[in-house]
């Protein structure tokens, strides 16, 4: 295959190089934070309500603490009682300060009750059942209409907590934006739309579930190594709950087996720790599969309206999106996921001068929502690209053409950029790169767009149809977040790059490599990766809001450049020509008159000869915009008229994440994203008893796409060129998640007619709507 | 209850202690294996594979005494003079490992498929790969790296090393 | 630990000795195939296990048509064998590829899955309706219809299952599986396996069964009583489907409502009948 982007004269991005740490993974070598073999260790297991809300009277820990082997128990009664909230995001969390370690009263079926460490996790468990505890059950709320009604239960009526929006009414955090006046251009339009659309509980499913390990060094400082996104926020957080100094704390992310958001979040750390600080043993925690669907974290659920008003000639007079997202027991995330549904799908169609944006989030004694991979962009899209799609029937329009005559593209902007932001006002941007016209034309050619639509192809019970979508996203917060890289030299002309960047199997220590490979003309060989470390690597907000490409890559191309230049001036020296002349390739500084030194012959200058120096700089990044990727999405779908079942054949994501730095770890991502969407829009969902318990916490019951349920999903990457970005980069990660419920449903549609409206599309679920329709 | 049980681990035959209830998982993970993962304990994951006799199972859904007097091969078996299974190297190339967390099993069932089918169309693979759960790749990268594995391996041992 | 009360294990080389042991061994003890279901269910009453695997009973063999699988042959030796390709159109293999996964068929036995009874086994439904017989050994063996492993809640206590045996199906004949499931890679919401005898274009006698309803592997005899001597035409198997829809008790749990069940078993008996059929027409032109 030929690599997309050596028009740019890359020598090292834009190639695929194999993943810096894939030879580990391959051969299994002990990487993951469970892999430390450990027989001292003490094993956590945790006590989880049974009941979705009461207060609990009276807990006693003394048959579990006399068990044999069992070495302490925690509870509300001996753990701090400082409120701080599980999102691991940037100082200070936009997210309200709701729970504590362990809660005085549960909020939902699965809430944490009390912890036990002992000598083996069976002891652990059968400690957990000697647990004694009264509950009060008090009223609970199993759904947002529930919330919201008139004299619904008070789920956060704690006077300690802070940061929510009208705890009285169940309500995290309210957003509103207008822009103009949608009323107005609602009623000046020629055709208007007007969709609901409801999304699924859902859990990130990450093979390797969220597992800490805790221990104290020779100094007695406490050591967290952890499967997380968020290294430094963990430390922070962490931190503060437990009362220590953050230089009393060190962080170690070793390889993660995946996050989408999961792992970013402080669910086992400062229990562990605590228990390493109080046993002075190393402690292990590891979630069973069971307590990562109902005990860690999920998407939040979301109900979206979106009306759109339209001219005759098919472009945007006005567009309102009504959002209402649950939160389930706590507010982890519930401001900026909610806001991140408008700012991260309305400022696509920026043809419409009147916008609303009212987005509301709310409590229930249901799990608790977090971030996952499209954090809000997800829902709203669903509902959006519905509506869109909605529109262009009834306009009698091509659903592609719509979207072509309302997308926005180089140059321009949107009110909603600088409106939304997180948890604070966003930045205005001008679009610097914008392929998605060409994302179209290649994506309705690759699907046969114009051969398929609209003919319902039938093959026995199966009726065939095409749907798409369009995406955009952002690359990190702008404004908010910062990415560290420290680079040195070493005596072989190598160079260690340090980042406190977080690959949790994304690729990005190897792009990042790639990235300080380019600027210093050596293969990503010499380039030793680190990350992330507290103690070793400079400062990074972690691997979210698809920001390590952008941020950490700007901050590592940075960092590469001042080292860069330090290179330039010793060869300067020793070579005699004049700095401005030199330039760094093949390993060498190659001064204007062809003379050429070795890096290996100037890193031993520096280091043990004239001038001695090591050669090495930090560098720091942080965005004063948020360049959009942008995705154009298409699928052939089947549906079986008779069972309801729908089977995707073949999908078609064509992306603009500017310059691929490694296009084999952008399409990797974009081929996750879109297989993990497949399964939101098809299968999966957390199903509750009347009583809030989740019924199908395996992966027995709770179906992730496997290997056979999927077309092969074809990536295609566009040449694109981001002027802010490094080597012209921004992100990819979590475009594509957006994409398949819309497209899937956009296709059904297109197959037979009827529009669903709520995810995921079960086969029950699709034969009820075409028996509703006939 | 504990025993003693002999297993032949990567071509090794050695006195294993084990509890009699514990599942083969549990044991090769205590011993050192730890490319066999641990992702669900129902034998949906497919993370913790091996071969037993040459067969994939699900280490997590057996007993490990059941396992006495077998052969077992897991990923830190695969090396051979310093080179990888040609299947281990075919994932690196394809950029088919993520996080990396589900390789060593899928590595797993890809060889059970080659050893019986050396030849697989894309849904061979596919069906051999059902018990992988992989969140990461939507499993396009590992499909081609099955199919390039097969491609090498019938070319004889040494295409594919350069 | 999966079995936390594990206290014995043996893997006895003869039947005789199997059975000794797990009279022997008292109330928590049980035979193990595989064991999947065994460790998955994790069960504190489970003291003491005895080993099937020691005693030779892994084999498929094709006996003058008659297809004998022995008890602890695992899905997937079963599924690969050439003599279950063949036989009856490779119906049984088409079926065990639906079941599981690959490492799940490595390890798992046929016996195993048919004496676990899980309602939603496809094994048991196509082996009813393939009129399996199987041996079983308590001291001696005895032979008898799979149906009787089923009508009698807990024939199997004390005894160990052999051997299955698929009889040679008489010409014109043809079966034919189907199986409903949310995913590849998942149990059935509802199954159903046809076997049906022909002579000519009649039919002269059905079989159907239907599985993951609160009965296992139930027949549909009021269907198959409609196809006795009908022609196969569209009516005639869309009658048979009608009736089986109405006589099947469904149930609710989280793959499927009831009523959405009972409109899969209209489909699934349609389609197999229409399979069969066409298959029987395949081979006589
Ligand atoms: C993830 C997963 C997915 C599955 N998917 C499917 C599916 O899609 N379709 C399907 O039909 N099944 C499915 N199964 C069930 C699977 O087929 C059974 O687990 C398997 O067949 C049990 O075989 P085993 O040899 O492991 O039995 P064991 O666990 O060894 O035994 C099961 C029971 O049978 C008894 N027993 C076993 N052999 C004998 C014998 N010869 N005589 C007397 N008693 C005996 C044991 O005492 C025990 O009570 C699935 C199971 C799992 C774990
Ligand atoms: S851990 Fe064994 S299949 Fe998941
Ligand atoms: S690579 Fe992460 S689960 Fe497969």
């Amino acid at each position: 295959m030929s690599d997309p982007v050596d028009s740019q004269g890359f020598a090292v991005v834009g190639h695929n190089e194999p993943k810096v740490d894939a030879y580990a993974l391959a051969t299994g070598k002990p990487v993951f934070a469970g892999d430390v073999n450990h027989d001292d260790a003490l094993h956590i297991a945790f006590l989880a309500s049974k009941h979705a809300h009461a207060r609990i009277a009276s807990i006693d820990t003394s048959r579990a603490e006399a068990l044999d082997g069992v070495a302490l128990v925690l509870t509300h009664e001996n753990t701090p009682a400082t409120m701080y909230t599980t999102a691991g995001q940037g100082y200070p969390e936009p997210s309200p300060y709701d729970t504590r370690m362990f809660n005085p009263t549960v909020r939902f079926v699965g809430d944490r009750v009390a912890a036990v460490a002992a000598e083996t996790p069976e002891i652990a468990h059968a400690a957990t059942k000697l647990i004694d505890v009264t509950y009060e059950a008090l009223p609970a709320v199993l759904s947002i209409d529930e919330a919201l009604a008139p004299d619904a239960p008070i789920i956060h009526g704690e006077e300690t907590a802070t940061g929510i929006h009208d705890a009285a009414h169940n309500i995290v955090s309210v957003v509103n934006v207008d822009i103009g006046d949608v009323e107005a251009g609602i009623a000046d339009s020629a055709v208007v739309v007007d969709t609901t659309c409801e999304t699924q509980y859902a859990q990130h499913v990450p093979i390797e579930p969220h597992v800490v390990q805790a221990y104290l060094d020779n100094d007695g400082r406490l050591v967290l190594l952890t499967s997380t996104q968020v290294p430094f926020h963990v430390r922070r957080i962490v931190a503060r709950v437990l009362d220590l100094p953050v230089h009393r704390i060190r962080v170690i992310k070793p390889r993660v087996g995946g996050g989408f958001g999961a792992k970013q979040e402080i669910l086992l750390e400062n229990v562990t720790g605590l228990v390493t600080l109080r046993t002075g043993r190393r402690a292990i925690a590891e979630l069973s599969r069971p307590e990562e669907f109902v005990s860690s974290r999920t998407r939040h659920p979301m109900r979206v309206r979106v009306r759109l008003g339209a001219r005759e000639d098919g472009t945007l007079r006005a567009v309102d999106m009504e959002v209402i997202s649950n939160t389930g027991a706590y507010g982890s995330h519930g401001l900026t996921v909610m806001s991140n549904a408008g700012s991260k799908t309305l400022p696509l169609y920026n043809r419409a001068p009147d916008v609303r944006y009212h987005g509301r989030t709310v409590y229930t004694n249901l799990p608790v929502g977090g971030a996952y991979r499209g954090y809000g962009a997800t829902q709203g899209y669903f509902a959006l690209e519905t509506a869109m799609d909605e529109l262009a029937a009834k306009l009698g329009m091509d659903p592609v053409e719509v979207r072509r005559l309302n997308h926005i593209r180089v140059g321009e902007t949107s009110p909603i950029f600088a409106a939304i932001g997180e948890g604070k006002p966003g930045v205005e941007q001008t679009v610097g790169s914008c392929e998605l016209e060409r994302c179209l034309d290649i994506g309705a050619e690759e699907i046969g767009w114009a051969d398929k639509r609209g003919m319902r192809y039938r093959d026995g019970p199966w009726v065939h149809g095409v749907g798409m979508s369009i995406h955009m996203q952002g690359s990190g917060i702008a404004d908010v977040d910062m990415g560290a890289a420290t680079i040195k030299m070493n005596d072989d002309g190598s160079f260690n790059l340090l980042i406190g960047a977080t690959d949790l199997g994304t690729g990005s220590d190897t792009i990042l490599g790639q990235i300080a490979a380019e600027v210093l003309g050596v293969p990503l060989a010499k380039i030793v990766v680190y990350s992330s470390d507290t103690d070793m690597t400079p400062f990074d907000v972690g691997a979210y809001a698809s920001s390590t490409t952008y941020v950490s890559g700007n901050a590592v191309r940075r960092a590469a450049e001042e080292v860069r230049a330090q290179i330039v001036a010793v060869a300067s020296a020793m070579l005699e020509e004049d700095p401005d002349g030199i330039s760094l390739d093949d390993q060498h500084a190659i001064g204007a008159s062809g003379e050429r030194v070795s890096l290996e012959e100037i890193a031993l200058r520096s280091l043990y000869g004239t001038d001695q120096q090591q050669i090495g700089a930090t560098a720091s990044f942080v965005g004063d915009e948020s360049p959009p990727p942008f995705l154009a999405s298409f699928a052939e779908v089947a549906v079986d008229v008779e069972t309801g079942q729908v089977r995707v054949l073949d999908y078609v994501a064509v992306a603009d994440c500017g310059v691929a730095i490694n296009p084999h770890a952008a399409e990797g991502q974009v081929e996750g994203a879109i297989a993990n969407g497949i399964g939101y829009a098809l299968t999966e969902e957390m199903l509750f008893s009347s009583h809030g318990r989740v019924r199908n916490p395996t992966l027995f019951d709770y179906k992730i796409p496997a290997a056979p349920d999927l077309p092969r999903i074809r990536a295609i990457l566009v040449d694109s060129y981001e002027p802010t970005g490094p080597m012209g980069a921004k992100s990819v990660a979590e475009i594509g998640i957006n994409a398949p419920i819309p497209t899937i449903a956009n296709a059904i549609y297109d197959a037979v007619g009827v529009r669903l409206k709520n995810s995921p599309f079960t086969a029950e679920r699709v034969l009820a709507a075409l028996d509703a329709a006939t | 209850m504990s025993t003693t049980i002999t297993l032949t681990i990567n071509g090794i035959e050695q006195p294993v202690a084990v509890e009699l209830g514990e599942s083969l998982l549990e044991v090769l993970r205590r011993e050192g294996f730890t490319s066999v993962k641990h992702g669900c304990d129902t034998g949906d994951c497919g993370a913790c594979a091996v071969l037993l006799d040459g067969d994939a199972i699900d280490s997590c859904m057996i007993l490990a005494v059941a396992a006495d007097g077998r052969a077992i091969t897991t990923v830190e078996g695969l090396e051979t003079d310093g080179r990888l299974h040609p299947l281990q190297e075919a994932m690196i190339d394809a950029g088919a490992v993520q996080c990396g967390f589900c390789t060593p099993g899928t590595v797993m069932s890809g060889i059970d498929l080659l050893s019986r089918n050396a030849d697989p169309t894309e849904d061979d693979v596919k069906a051999a790969l059902a018990g992988n759960l992989c969140r990461c790749t939507g499993y396009v990268k590992q499909v081609d790296a099955v199919l390039a594995a097969a491609r090498v391996m019938k070319g004889g041992p040494d295409v594919g090393s350069g | 630990m999966q079995l936390t009360h594990l206290q014995s294990y043996v893997r006895p080389t003869d039947l005789p000795a199997a059975i000794d042991a797990l009279r022997f061994g008292g109330r928590g003890t049980r035979l193990m195939a595989a064991g999947t279901d065994l460790v998955l269910s994790g069960s504190d009453e489970i003291t003491g296990l005895v080993d099937l695997a020691g005693l030779g009973l892994s084999s498929v063999e094709d006996r003058d048509g008659t297809l004998a699988i022995g008890a602890t042959t695992t899905l997937t030796d079963v599924m690969q064998d050439v003599a279950t390709g063949t036989y009856l159109d490779g119906v049984v293999a088409r079926m065990l590829q639906r079941v599981g996964t690959p490492p799940l068929r490595n390890a798992a036995t046929i016996g195993g899955n048919l004496v676990r009874r899980q309602p939603w086994s496809d094994i048991i439904p196509l082996f009813r309706a393939l009129d399996a017989t199987v041996t079983v050994f308590d001291g001696e063996h005895q032979t008898m219809a799979i149906g009787e492993l089923y009508e009698q809640a807990a024939h199997l206590t004390g005894a160990i299952l052999t051997e299955i045996q698929l009889p040679r199906p008489p010409i014109g004949t043809a079966a034919a599986f189907w199986k409903f499931a949310r995913s590849e890679v998942d149990v059935a919401t509802l199954n159903c396996a046809v076997m049906l005898h022909t002579d000519g274009d009649r039919c002269t006698a059905a079989r159907i069964y239907i599985g993951a309803t609160p009965r296992l592997a139930a027949a549909a005899s009021g269907a198959e009583e409609t196809l006795r001597g009908a022609q196969l035409t569209g009516n005639a198997i869309a009658d048979a489907a009608r009736t089986a829809a109405g006589e099947i008790e469904t149930g609710d749990d989280l793959r499927g409502d009831a009523a959405y069940r009972t409109r899969l078993v209209g489909v699934g008996v349609t389609r197999c009948l229409m399979e069969a059929r066409d298959r029987i027409r395949e081979v006589r032109p």
